[in-house]
């Protein structure tokens, strides 16, 4: 009787461990710890520009559109809602992509138009805050792809048999992704 | 993404790999000796790597694939850092991994390359360069101790000599040996021929029996700086 029992066992688990179960969950973790790096890197990002649009004004007669522009955009993106919410429904996080790709076009139109101006690109504040900007931006690509690799192993087991099955067990389904590249979205226009 | 022709990451066999032939033996092994000892008091993994081109791949694309390939620095502490060169592209990066972006911010990494890597580059002093780099971000990662000063006969140094190099007649050494060429051709082919097939660098040679040299498992998250000369 004992030795029915053990087979028993022993198939449950390995039906469990073939049917995904417990992958999925590792995959749906992995998608939140890449997302929660994305929107960190995003906030950093948020961070620099109170300072960069101080500085930047403190540059004798600095065009002022392409400042409000950054402001403007910043404000936006602040007054998102980011919660866990955004990574299940695809509408919200077309949305939040989009506020995050206009200040990524601000951001480098407002790059673009400082090199005109001598005593910026000269002030020590200026570079290194241009220095930290572009880092962000290369830690933001950086998390992006992550995360884009991660939804994608996780979309693929809730689609594949065997563990798709799993993966109904758990009520997962597939994910929204990220559809464009950042700050491809709006090239920057100089009028010289 | 990755396309299928993408550049090759090379292996990671040593602190510096120099694929584009720019740095002297003496050099090479005076920046792996002073890197190993810095590995050795602070356990962070610093490394160089030289290429001739990148060949039309970005150049953040590529040290990412690099840094996630050879895994520098501890794993858990992250502690890795690449110095990475495009010798055709005249492009630097300086790619700093999680554990020291704290130590050597962006601004750091970008000063470092505008104020030490490009003028020492628009001079050709590349070890020089290198050399002096790094040694500001050993100290900067908190080590300025003895590893530093294994460096300083390369950091110094090489000024002098390629100012010597630049005084050189080329005009003269090229005359004489068109003059070779006319008369004694067959002399000369042989002697081409010779210098051509001694001419490869040896570039296993720089860690014998000590044990390999190999990645931690630490992480890079896109941090650091990008510049040229």
């Amino acid at each position: 009787m004992r030795n029915v029992w053990v087979a028993s066992v022993l198939v449950l688990a390995g039906f469990t461990s073939a049917c995904g179960y417990n992958e999925v969950i590792e995959r749906d973790e992995d998608v939140k710890a890449a997302w929660a790096e994305v929107d960190n890197q995003y906030k950093r990002r948020s961070d620099l520009v109170p300072n960069l649009v101080s500085t930047v004004k403190g540059a004798a007669n600095f065009e002022t559109t392409t400042l409000e522009k950054v402001v403007q955009a910043r404000a936006s993106v602040a007054g998102m809602k980011v919660d866990s919410s955004v990574l299940d429904n695809p509408e919200s996080l077309k949305k939040f992509e989009a506020a995050q790709g206009q200040l990524s076009g601000a951001l480098s139109r407002l790059l673009v138009v400082s090199e005109q101006y001598p005593d910026l690109k000269a002030n020590a504040s200026f570079r290194d805050l241009q220095a930290q900007l572009e880092g962000t931006e290369n830690r933001i690509a950086v998390a992006r792809r992550r995360f884009i690799e991660a939804v994608a192993a996780y979309n693929k087991t809730v689609q594949v048999f065997p563990s798709s099955i799993g993966a109904s067990m758990r009520g997962k389904t597939v994910r929204p992704t990220f559809e464009g590249t950042p700050g491809q979205e709006n090239p920057p226009e100089v009028k010289l | 993404m990755a396309q299928a022709w993408a550049l090759a990451v090379p292996p990671l066999r040593t602190q510096v790999t120099d694929l584009a032939g720019i740095l002297e033996p003496s050099d090479k092994m005076a920046l792996e000796r002073m890197l190993r000892s810095h590995n050795q008091v602070t356990g962070q993994q610093f490394a160089v790597l030289v290429v001739p081109t990148l060949e039309d791949e970005p150049l953040e694309d590529y040290t990412m694939r690099v840094v996630e390939n050879w895994k520098l620095g501890k794993a858990g502490k992250d502690d890795g850092l690449l110095l990475f060169i495009a010798l055709a592209e005249r492009k630097i990066r300086i790619e700093v991994g999680y554990g020291l972006e704290g130590p050597i911010p962006d601004a750091v990494a970008a000063r470092t390359i505008r104020d030490i890597l490009q003028p020492a580059f628009r001079q050709n002093d590349y070890a020089g360069g290198i050399a002096r780099a790094l040694q500001t971000l050993m100290k900067a990662a908190g080590n300025d101790g003895a590893a530093i000063a294994i460096g300083n006969e390369v950091a110094h140094q090489r000024v002098k000599r390629v100012r010597e190099r630049s005084a050189f007649p080329l005009g003269i050494f090229l005359l004489v040996l068109l003059i070779l060429f006319i008369f004694k051709p067959r002399f000369m082919s042989g002697l081409l021929l010779g210098m051509l097939m001694g001419g490869g660098r040896s570039r296993g040679g720089g860690f014998g029996g000590g044990g390999g040299f190999g990645g931690g498992g630490g992480r890079f998250g896109g941090g650091g700086s990008s510049g040229g000369w």
